[in-house]
């Protein structure tokens, strides 16, 4: 028995069809598997970022502390008044500026998280031919955020902190030193001149 | 002749003793030279120069302007406008020292305290903005 041509027809496209439901939805989770991975991927890296430069935040903030601490001590033209005065002053801004920049960066590391996540979406839209240079786009990008918001973040904060520290320092000292321990201040500058040989 | 016991302590100082000797020099021969020692020149410059006159005067006052060429220059960038007092005691430091050196002072705020000082070619910044630069970046 021969089955007419029109349902030969339709039972062929019915298979079709259903060959290609099957194939979309195969794909469709495929690409929601991958996409949750990129995302996964980028928290993380994005943590990873956050966690060092805090940590190198910190070490430089109590490398300068120690530093500050040394150099205010051993200065011979500081008196006590004004060691406490500018102790003091620097350990409020840093403390003020490390708060801050922590929430400056946590900041900038969600707008990181959202940069990249957007990046994903706009790959889920893509033909599959296109994945895998969307994929080394990706990591070039996580790359990328990673080292330019580590060094940005890091420089703004070291610029900042120094100003800050800087218009402080400067003009609660110009308020402390009176004629007398400028004149001091400048035979000191003299005797130590003296010392490293300048005449 | 021994120069080094002539008040000169700044360039200032320098300018206006050379206008001084640029003047007498124009006019040692001339009969109005009681006159310019009275009324155009300060006082320690008339003082210097006493009974000195026509060609001991000259060799004087050549001779002043060669050692006035010859003294080093020290160049002191102040955060203040120091007194005529607290220049003094700068300039009685270098004698200390044994040294006579004219002071080029110049003043510049922003080093908050202390001085920078350039001499024999050599610059050293011994200014508290140097220091607090030095606490605050601790490696550059």
């Amino acid at each position: 028995m021969r089955l007419p041509i029109d349902v030969f027809l339709y039972t062929t496209l019915l298979f079709v069809i259903v060959v290609l439901v099957v194939f979309y939805v195969r794909l469709q989770r495929k690409f929601v598997k991958e996409k949750e991975q990129r995302r996964l991927m980028a928290e993380q890296t994005s943590q990873e970022v956050l966690a060092a430069a805090q940590k190198e935040a910190a070490r430089m903030l109590d490398g300068a502390r120690i530093k500050a601490g040394e150099i205010i001590n051993n200065a011979q033209f500081f008196n006590s008044q004004q060691t406490r005065v500018l102790a003091d002053t620097i350990e409020k801004t840093r403390v003020e500026y490390q708060r801050q920049f922590s929430r400056e960066l946590d900041l900038a590391t969600r707008e990181s998280i959202g940069a990249v996540q957007s990046i994903s979406q706009s790959i889920n839209s893509s033909l599959e031919a296109q994945q895998k240079a969307a994929q080394d786009e990706l990591s070039r990008t996580i790359e990328e955020i990673k080292t330019t918001a580590k060094k940005e973040a890091l420089a703004l904060f070291d610029k900042e902190l120094s100003e800050k520290v800087g218009t402080v320092a400067r003009e609660i000292l110009k308020r402390e030193i009176d004629m007398n321990e400028h004149r001091e201040l400048v035979i000191n500058s003299l005797d130590q001149a003296k010392k490293d040989g300048l005449f | 002749m021994d120069y080094s016991e002539i008040n000169i302590k700044t360039t200032s100082d320098v300018t206006v003793l050379r206008q001084e000797i640029d003047l007498l020099l124009n006019s040692l021969y001339h009969s109005d030279i009681e006159k310019i020692l009275k009324e155009k020149v300060r006082a320690s410059t008339a003082e210097l120069i006493g009974d000195k006159r026509e060609q001991e005067l000259n060799s004087y006052l050549e001779g002043l302007l060669d050692y006035l060429s010859g003294l080093p220059v020290v160049e002191l960038a102040l955060a203040y406008e120091p007194t005529p007092e607290h220049i003094a005691a700068f300039s009685e430091w270098f004698r200390g020292q044994s040294k006579s050196v004219i002071l080029n002072l110049r003043h510049d705020p922003s080093l908050i305290g202390g001085a920078t000082i350039s001499a024999n070619g050599k610059y050293r910044d011994y200014s508290i903005r140097n220091y607090v630069k030095t606490i605050i970046q601790p490696n550059s």
